[in-house]
Order: C-alpha cells, then structure tokens, then sequence
C-alpha cells in the first residue's frame, strides 16, 4: 500500500518575543545573539499516513494539531524534519478564510477555487456540483456579507469538498454547521474515502473521531504520545483531561497489555488504588452473562492515603467503545465513608443484565466528588472485557433489553367474500386506473417513482406490481405498456397478472413499443373489487446495460390499466 | 525564477485580486470603481490649480521657472510630477501592511505570498495609467502639443512598478516582523515628498540644502529621477516644442541615462527584496 503523508524527524519551534524591540535588537546586532526565547510547539513527529486511510488527530487546546495541520497544508514551514505528500491536498483549516464579504457567492467560488490552485476550466466544471451541495438558493448571486455563519460554511465546505482532493484535512470545520449540514457533510466524507480519498479529521468530539477515523494519534505537548484505535487512544486524551483538571504533579498514566486485559489503561493520582475488579454471575466469577440475568459488578479499592470524600464508579462501554451505561455511588445516592491510608473498601453494584447479546467491557474508577474531573485517583480503562449471551428463553434486537409486556387480541370480521371485505375497508375502487391522479391511492407495492414520457405520467414495475382496481363485467383487464429494447431482444417478455397471489393470465409483451395487453378474468374476478399484482418474466438494470447510474430494477412501463 | 513561475501559475488568482481591489475598496459605495479616480483626480486639483496659482504669483522672478509663460503650464508641471507620486505614496503605504492585512489568508492557504504585493502594484498602476491619461487629455484641450517622447510613458509606469513592487516587498516583510514600519515609512514618505522637486523647480533645491547637499541629494534620491523622467516626457514637450516637436528622446536633462539608471536601480532592488523576503519567508506566518 502506498503512503500519502510521510512525516520524518519534524520539529517547528515558534520564536516568542517578549516584547518588540526585542526583535529588533536581534536584527541589529550580530549574528548569534538571540532575545527569543523557542516555543518548540511541534518535536520530533513521525508519521505515514497510508492511502485511503482516514487519522484522527486528538489532543487538548495547544496540543500542536493545527500546527501540524497548517505545516501539512503548507502554510506554515517545519523548523527541522521532512514532510512529504503524496497528491493533491486540501485543507478546510478555517472555512471561507478566502472570502471576501463585498463579492456574490459566486464570485467568492471562483476567488476561493483559484486560490486553492484550480484552473478556470477545472472551476466551470465543477461549478454545478459546489451550487448543489451549498444548497444556497438565490443567495448564491447576493453579497456573502448578508449570509448567516451557517450558510458561509456550507459554501466553505462545497468548495473545498468539490475540489476533489487526494488528501483531504479538516480542522473542526464541521462543528459550526447545523444538524442537516454535519450529516451531510459526514455522509461526503464517508464517500470521500470509499472513493480511496485520505482524510486527516481533527476534532474534539469523539463521536466524529469514532465514526469517521480508523486510526487516531493523540497529540500531547508536541509530540505523538499515543497511536492506535480511535477507542484506545480517545480512551487516553480522557485520562489527560482528567490529569489537567486535577493538576496533580503526582498524576500518573499506565498502560497494561495483559491477554485477560483488554488494553487497560490506569490514570489517576493512585492515592488510592483499584485492587480487584470482579464480574460476579449467581455468586461466581464470570465473564459471560445471559442477557436479562443478575449479574453484579464487585471492586475492591485500597486507600494509601486519606480520602474524604470517596466515590466508586462503573462504565460498561460496547465494542465500539460507546458508553452504554454508567454509574457511580456518589449519583446513587449512596455516598461512601472516608478512607483512611490503609483502608479497603468493597463496593457491590447489583444490577439486572438488560442489555442485548454482544461483547462489552467494563471501565472502573474511584475518585472525589461526582465525576473523575476534580480528583481522579485510580481510572481503570476497559479493565475487563465481558460477553452477554442471548437468553434461551427470549429473543431480542438491538443493545438495550427493555421490558416488554405484550397484549393481542383477536376479533373476526363477518364479511362475506375477501372481495366486499377489500371494498369495506379501502372504498369502492375505480375500473380504470392511471397515473395522472396525484394521490394515486390504488397502486401499491412493487412501482418505481411515477416518471413523464412524452407528456403522460408511467411508471415502472419492480417484480410483482400491485394494484386494486373494479373489474368489469366483460372479464378483461387491459394493459397499457411498453418496456426497453433489451428485455424483448430475443423472445417475447411473459407478462402474468396475479390476483390475490394466484396467477389468473399471461400474455406475451412482442417488441418493445406501446402496445395494450388483454388478460382474460375468470367468472368469479368479474364485476368485483380485487387485488392484483402485475410480474415480468425479466428484469433489467439500465447501470448494467446500458452504464448509467440508474441502478434500479426494471421490468415494464405502465401507463394506464382499465377492466372491461 | 521560481517566484516567476508561481506568480504566472497564480496569474488569474492575481487578476481576481486586482479587480476585487478595484471594486472592493469602494464596495458598496453609490459611484463604487469611479472613486478610484476621483480621490487622486480631487488631490491633482487642488496642488495644480491652487498652488500653481500661488506659487506662480508669489516667487521672485529670479526662481521662477523661466520657461513658463502659460497659465497652464505650471499645474501641467506639477501634474507631470504630482501623479507617479501620489500612486507610489499610496502603494507603498499599502503594501508595506499587506501581510498583516492579510494575515488570516497567509496562515490558511498556501500560495505565494508576493502576489499580495503585487496585486497592490498593479492595481496602483492601473490607477496612474488612467490620471495620465486624463493629464494628456487635459494637456491638449488647453492648446499643447504632445511630443513623441510620449512612447516612453508606459515604459516608464512599468518601470515605476518595477521599483514599487521591489520597495513593497521589502517593507512588507520587515512590516510583518516590526510593527512601528507603517508609522516610520508615513514619516519618511512625507519628508520625500518635499525633498523631491514636484510641487516646486528644481533650482529651489540649493536653497532647501544651502550647503552645497541640493545635486547630491537630488542625485541619490531615485524619486527625483522617477518625477524627472515624468516631467520630461509629459511636460517638457509642453515648454519646448518648439525646439525639438518630435524628438523621440528628450533632449534635456540626461534623459537615457537616468531611465538606464532607474532601470538599473528597479532590478537590482527586486532582487534584493526577493532575496530578503526569501530569507525570511518560512518565518512570515509564524510572525503574523
């Protein structure tokens, strides 16, 4: 597999002056004398970025992510080191920061495109796909200083988007747009990368990270401290966080790679520590669950030295790492005593297993307060891993088990015949039936979307077309349709009409052009309301005969049915 | 070589922004691009008529410039010098800040950074090519004769740009580095005004420096040769069409020298600025 970002040995040191004539002394006096003192905001990265990858880079507020990101795009130049890339890139490191508010939004395409470095030609081509996915309307010929923030970002991101990069770098542009934008924003970069486009993605939400990322880098003081799944390494900026908030010299970072230890990962002062994290199932130690059973969660902590305020808490994330529930006693209600240096504690959480069959693990921790952000003592990561099985008894979809009582009860309807029944319930149904009425209440399952050929409104058929019509006395139901060239080419195309799932008819389709089709009903289908379904002896996919995008299954062209 | 080839692989990015500079800076405004005339023509107005008229009456017949025997004459004179100045004062005010102006592009996307100097330069020179020729037009309505040195009137604006966009770049990169540049260059601008004969004849200089300093600070101030050569081409065949009506090289004044001279001064000065700027330039956006 071939790399499209390479970075060796970077460092980028930023020179600090204190005050400005600092700087001009420098100038003015001779060579080696220096009044800066180096902000090295970026040492010694190392980095490849395979093609089609997408990297997630993580890290708190001068971490160095967007330095890293600006030195990529080349607006900014490395200190020491090599950086090489392979393609075209383009950076959404500040949407619309070439806009100039006084032009149209049109004109600010062109100024942004050219400015990014397409040519003319490769502008007007791609002109009508920026306008669709901006999605601006008539704003897109009105000055951008009228635009709200939300509509300049998504002429921003059209642009950029549209630009077709090989590597695409986003610097928390997504975060400004509405709920519509970001997903469909999203679903761009997801298509983006099955096309084989690289993404570097920096983001705060690790949701995003998670869903758009397969490999994440966390960024610490300049350096890469940390490379892996987008769950271990968010798991970490988590500990980080913790760590900052608690500003504790004494905090430390473990990490443990045992094979019963789903990459643990230990934070925390460590004024207390973790002894044993237990999953319990009907008193023993387990790591299988029957979805819906008891099962209980035991942790024994140890104090080293006095904590007054203790507070033991639970996570159990699934396999992607989304939390699927968490707990803690000091949100129960149930506050522990104080720990003297010494002291251990044992906490139970007793709880039903309600959760659908899957793997999941279990996260621990004992800190102050209600949340591990004012004093952590000891986090344990993913500390044990855990699989739910499915009840023999009872099946169920999806992560959560919730309780369900079910009620039915069975009534019969007197009518008579299944004909007077459909009538009872849906009404008295024409005997002629097209698609010019809008509602177009008598076809059911089976059609495509109503089409206009030559000013009248068809539709196609998948496989088994259904609709409801009043037949006539005269026992025929005639066909107006047609189909394409290639499903006729050799033979005639079988057209059967079913009623009520039985076949009642078939008759050849010759050729290919407009022509009506007659099926005879048997006596009882006459003069009485039925449901019939209309199935081709073939089907055709235009994007396989013919290479277009239409992907949709063929069989014939409808354009009006009437019963005599 | 490379900065040429980038400005050429740019060269649309740099139209789009001479034009957005043209219809930008008066953006909104009712008369919006005409504005772009209008202020030079208003400042024109007001050196040329009022102070021709007051020079013109209150000098001493001895300093009076003694060619000049029309009412006219004198503002078409001080025009000749006042236009190449007022567009080289301004550009240069611009581009000397144009990084820091443009700060948030510099540090966003990656293109050359020169073009925001150049985009001023060529936009400033647009500028003088049209008060120039409004100069011409005012020239020959009021009953002169335009000489055949008038073909070196482009040569010369380009020439001007030449030195504007070496002197842009310059400033512009030690602006980015040391912010009291825009205030020292306004101070420095004002005081070349007046010590380059524009609004006033050349002889007055020795009374300006009565030590003996007036040729040699006329000498080394290319400003004088820039203003000169203007006013031996739009305004000498005014004075001596007479003598010399289709002369296609002036003949007063050194006139191929000093163009050599300023050609000579205008590449030698890119270049430098080039390679300054180059020296610094992985620094630009990190000072920004």
């Amino acid at each position: 597999m071939s790399t499209a970002v390479t970075i060796t040995n970077l460092n980028k040191r930023f020179r600090v002056y204190d005050a400005p004539l600092d700087r001009l002394k420098e100038w003015l006096t001779p060579r080696g004398m220096s009044f800066h003192w180096a902000y090295w905001a970026l040492r010694d990265i190392n980095l490849t970025v395979p093609r089609g990858a997408a990297l997630g880079i993580v890290g708190a507020n001068g971490a160095g992510k967007s330095t890293l990101l600006k030195i990529l795009c080349g607006t900014l130049s490395p200190t020491s080191g090599s950086v090489s890339i392979n393609g075209r890139i383009t950076g959404m490191l500040e949407l619309g920061s070439g806009f100039h508010p006084e032009f149209t939004g049109r004109q600010n395409i062109y100024l942004n495109a050219r400015l990014l470095g397409l040519s003319d030609a490769e502008i007007h081509n791609r002109l009508p796909r920026i306008l669709e996915f901006a999605e601006l309307g008539d704003f897109i010929d009105h000055p951008l200083r009228i635009y709200s923030t939300g509509m300049a970002l998504r002429l921003g991101f059209s642009v950029a988007a549209n630009v077709d990069p090989d590597i695409l770098i986003i610097d928390e542009a997504l975060a400004v747009g509405d709920a519509y934008f970001q997903h469909k924003c999203i679903s761009y970069l997801r298509r983006f990368r099955e096309s084989g486009g690289t993404l570097l993605f920096v983001s705060h939400d690790p949701g995003a990270v998670k869903l758009l990322c397969d490999e994440a880098i966390l960024l610490h003081d300049g350096t890469i401290v940390q490379r892996g799944a987008p769950d271990d390494v968010l798991d970490y900026y988590n500990a980080l966080i913790a760590r900052r908030a608690s500003d504790e010299a004494a905090f430390r970072i473990e990490r443990q790679h045992t094979p019963a230890q789903p990459a643990a990962q230990r934070s925390g002062t460590f004024d207390a520590l973790l002894t044993r994290i237990e999953l319990l199932a009907s008193g023993a130690p387990s790591r299988t669950i029957i979805s819906g059973s008891n099962f209980t969660i035991e942790i024994e902590a140890t104090a080293l030295a006095p904590i007054p305020d203790p507070t033991i808490g639970i996570a159990i994330r699934d396999r992607l790492g989304y939390e699927i529930f968490g707990t803690n006693t000091c949100t129960l209600k149930q506050p522990l005593p104080p720990l003297r240096a010494g002291d251990r504690l044992l906490v139970q959480f007793n709880l039903p297993c309600n959760i659908g069959p899957g793997d999941y693990t279990i996260t621990a921790a004992i800190h102050s307060g209600i949340d591990h952000l004012t004093a952590c003592y000891d986090w344990a990561d993913r500390f044990l891993a855990f699989k739910v099985l499915p009840s023999s008894g009872q099946y169920h979809r999806g992560v959560a088990r919730l309780p369900v009582q079910l009620r039915s009860q069975l009534t019969h309807s007197p009518a008579a015949s299944p004909h007077q029944l459909l009538e009872s319930l849906l009404g008295r149904a024409p005997s002629a039936l097209s698609f010019a009425d809008p509602s177009q209440s008598w076809f059911f399952g089976g059609w495509h979307a109503t089409e206009i050929i030559d000013g009248t409104p068809v539709r196609w058929t998948k496989n088994d077309a259904v609709f409801v019509l009043f037949t006539g006395h005269g026992g025929l139901i005639n066909l107006e349709c047609a189909t394409d060239p290639s499903l006729c080419a050799s033979q005639p195309l079988a057209i059967t009409l079913l009623a009520n799932g039985t076949p009642v008819d078939t008759v050849p389709l010759t050729g290919s052009s407009w022509q009506t089709l007659s099926f005879v009903l048997p006596p009882h289908l006459r003069g009485v309301m039925a449901r019939f379904a209309l199935r081709s002896s073939c089907t055709f996919v235009p994007a396989r005969v013919y290479g277009t995008n239409d992907q949709r299954e063929l069989g014939i062209m409808v354009r009006r049915i009437s019963s005599t | 070589m490379n900065a040429l080839l980038d400005i050429w692989r740019f060269r649309r990015l740099l139209w789009d922004l001479v034009r957005q500079d043209f219809r930008s800076r008066y953006a909104g405004s009712v008369i919006g691009v005409f504005w772009n005339i209008v202020q030079p023509a208003a400042q024109v107005f007001i050196f040329a008529i009022f102070l021709a008229r007051i020079i013109g009456s209150r000098l001493p017949d001895s300093m009076r410039m003694q060619e000049i025997d029309d009412p006219y004459a004198l503002s078409i004179y001080i025009c000749a010098g006042l236009l190449p100045w007022i567009v080289f004062n301004e550009t240069i005010m611009r581009t000397s800040t144009t990084f820091l102006a443009h700060s948030n592009l510099i540090k966003k996307v990656a293109f050359p950074h020169p073009l925001l100097v150049l985009y001023q330069v060529i936009s400033g020179l647009i500028t003088l090519a049209i008060m120039c020729a409004l100069l011409l037009a005012v020239t020959l309505t009021t009953g002169h004769r335009i000489g055949l040195s008038i073909v070196w009137l482009p040569v010369l604006i380009l020439l001007q740009g030449v030195f504007m966009y070496g002197l842009g770049l310059f400033l512009a990169t030690i602006t980015a580095h040391f912010r009291d540049m825009p205030q020292i260059i306004g101070i420095v601008l004002q005081l070349w005004f007046w010590l380059t004969p524009i609004v006033y004849a050349r002889d007055l200089m020795n009374v300006l420096a009565p030590w003996g300093f007036g040729p040699t600070l006329l000498r080394i101030n290319p400003l004088y040769h820039f203003t000169n050569l203007y006013q031996n081409i739009l305004f000498k065949h005014v004075v001596y069409f007479d003598f010399l009506p289709n002369a296609l090289i002036p003949a007063t004044d050194q006139f191929t020298a000093k163009l050599a001279l300023v050609t000579a001064l205008s590449l030698v000065l890119v270049a430098a600025a080039s390679l300054f700027y180059a020296k610094l330039r992985h620094e630009l956006p990190d000072q920004i």
